[in-house]
């Protein structure tokens, strides 16, 4: 399977800060990778640097295996921080321009794009008059134009009324299923980008804490372990004994064990016959949200 | 390139403000051509004849005005309204990007300067004077293509002046009261400079070959006396390269 996006090492640093810090990051064709950050946590700037509007102080990265990036980058498509649009000029003009610049100019191509977005019958609006959600459609539509295999999109759903997500949500789709089109996206609204995404990249603080794919969240989910105990740093401390310390969190007072529920008896048994009573063991399934939070916290 | 050209020039041929600009242009062209055919002076230039009233046309059609507005308008809008970021994004590098925005800039303001010497010599020529024509044919042309010269030269420095500050607003006030001010200084110094006998005895007036005064020495000048003529449209090209060679040098390593 094709190597759409490779990055290694890539470090983007603002006032002496890393911004983006020894980014490492595998996009295969066919995936809709979902981003995960907090605000400021670098993935604008990851994206922005990627598509070659910053230079990257350290690192490197490259499309498709290989391809030269001045071409690889007619491949892929955008749509970064809020569309860029003509706001005085029409749905259609718009579209014409954009179509022109990327070298299709073609009628037949701008009409298919707005119909799949959903915007034929606002071809004559101007721009400042649409919905947020039509803006994002059109910034999306502009950014399909002269067919990318690649589309880079930051906060595509941000703002939008729950009609207006899942309309962006079923084009993605859409794409993905009927083009092939692959899919680096970002968005603060986790549990959606969770519908969507096959795979998941972590960042805090520039850094790339953890990738994991869809399958894999859900197998964490049957192997996660939560305790409620009564004295939870002796319960910790205990718990180290025999636990690797990184294979152990703590949220909202409870004890997280990601990969033990297989041996709830035996730490149930341990804990108490050394003095830590046991008020609650469960083994619920882990939204994305929540590992989010417990990775890279609140 | 070419696609990036025929998108600049899209962008320019769909703009409302230039046919804006031109019907205003053409409106103050017809009640000047009137003016003039019946009096001898108009607007403190002494306009005498239909010759004249065209190489004098971009002054009182307040050309250099007009372009210290339209050029910051159609150079910053693709900053403001994020379009260079999707520029770039798809591949194309910032020399490109830069080369075919001034190629459209230039193409507007050679369409302006040349629209208001047509509609210049069909006013007077419909207005009927009568005057006697105080320069030959060949004599008009060679002004009017130093003109173009020479314009082109002051639209570079706004088209600069855009790409540095790249917001509107700021550009076009910048353009009208920065350099205004800027030219101001130049003359301030030169006073200095006189005054404190700087170059011993020679009077040297460097401030009048500033860009933006070289419209007003151009039109001031006698062709067949030469008046440094040669100087002007030397300095306009000298002026072409370092401005645009500023404008290059702020744009091409800056984010989008």
């Amino acid at each position: 399977m094709q190597n759409v996006l490779i990055t290694s090492g890539l470090t983007k640093i603002y006032r002496g800060v890393p911004v983006v810090n020894g980014v490492n990051m595998t996009i295969k064709q066919g995936d809709i990778y979902g981003f995960i950050g907090k605000n400021g946590s670098g993935k604008t700037t990851f994206m922005r640097t990627i598509l070659g509007m910053t230079v990257q102080e350290r690192g490197s990265y490259q499309f498709f295996d290989g391809v030269p990036v001045e071409e690889a980058r007619k491949m892929v498509g955008s749509l970064i921080e809020y569309p860029a649009l003509y706001k005085n000029e029409t749905v259609y003009e718009n579209m014409k321009r954009f179509s022109i610049l990327f070298g299709s100019n073609s009628e037949q191509e701008i009409f298919e794009l707005l119909g799949f977005v959903g915007l034929l019958e606002a071809k004559k609006m101007k721009a400042k008059n649409l919905s947020l959600g039509m803006k994002q459609r059109l910034g999306i539509a502009i950014a399909l134009i002269g067919n990318p295999s690649f589309l880079v999109l930051d906060e595509p759903i941000n703002g939008l009324d729950p009609a207006g997500i899942k309309e962006i949500r079923d084009v993605i789709l859409r794409l993905n299923k009927e083009l092939n089109i692959t899919f680096l996206i970002s968005s603060h609204l986790l549990d959606e980008l969770s519908k969507i995404a096959t795979r998941f990249g972590l960042i805090d603080r520039g850094v790339l804490v953890e990738e994991f794919t869809a399958e894999e969240l859900n197998r964490i989910n049957n192997t996660r372990l939560e305790l409620v105990v009564s004295d939870i740093d002796r319960a910790l401390k205990l718990l180290n004994e025999r636990i690797p310390a990184n294979e152990i969190y703590v949220n909202e007072g409870k004890i997280i064990l990601p990969n033990f529920s297989s041996q709830s008896g035996a730490i149930n048994r341990y804990l108490v016959e050394n003095g830590v009573d046991i008020f609650e063991m469960a083994r619920p399934r882990e939204s994305l949200e929540q590992h989010f939070i417990e990775r890279v916290g609140r | 390139m070419g696609n990036l050209i025929k998108f600049e020039l899209r962008k320019l041929y769909k703009s409302k403000a230039m046919y804006i600009i031109m019907l205003i242009q053409f409106l103050l062209t017809i009640v000047e051509a009137f003016a003039v055919s019946t009096a001898d002076y108009l607007v403190g230039v002494a306009v005498v004849d239909a010759t004249s009233f065209i190489i004098f046309a971009p002054s009182l059609l307040f050309l250099q005005l007009i372009l210290s507005i339209f050029i910051p308008i159609f150079t910053c809008i693709d900053y403001e309204n994020g379009v260079s970021r999707i520029i770039v994004g798809h591949g194309y590098n910032r020399l490109n990007c830069i080369i075919a925005k001034y190629i459209a800039a230039a193409i507007a303001t050679v369409n302006l300067i040349v629209f208001d010497f047509v509609i210049a010599g069909v006013s007077i020529w419909v207005a009927q004077d009568k005057n006697p024509m105080k320069y030959t044919a060949m004599e008009v042309i060679a002004y009017i293509l130093g003109e173009i010269i020479i314009v082109i030269a002051e639209m570079t420095l706004y088209y600069a002046i855009s790409m540095l500050i790249r917001k509107k607003g700021l550009a076009i006030a910048t353009c009208i009261v920065g350099v205004k001010i800027f030219s101001f200084a130049l003359m301030i110094i030169e006073s200095l400079m006189k005054y404190y006998h700087t170059f011993g005895s020679l009077n040297i007036d460097f401030s009048k070959y500033w860009v933006t005064g070289l419209l007003t020495l151009w039109t001031g000048s006698k062709m067949i006396a030469g008046d440094g003529m040669i100087i002007i449209l030397l300095l306009s090209v000298i002026y072409t390269i370092i401005f645009l060679s500023g404008a290059i040098g702020f744009s091409l390593k800056r984010d989008e």
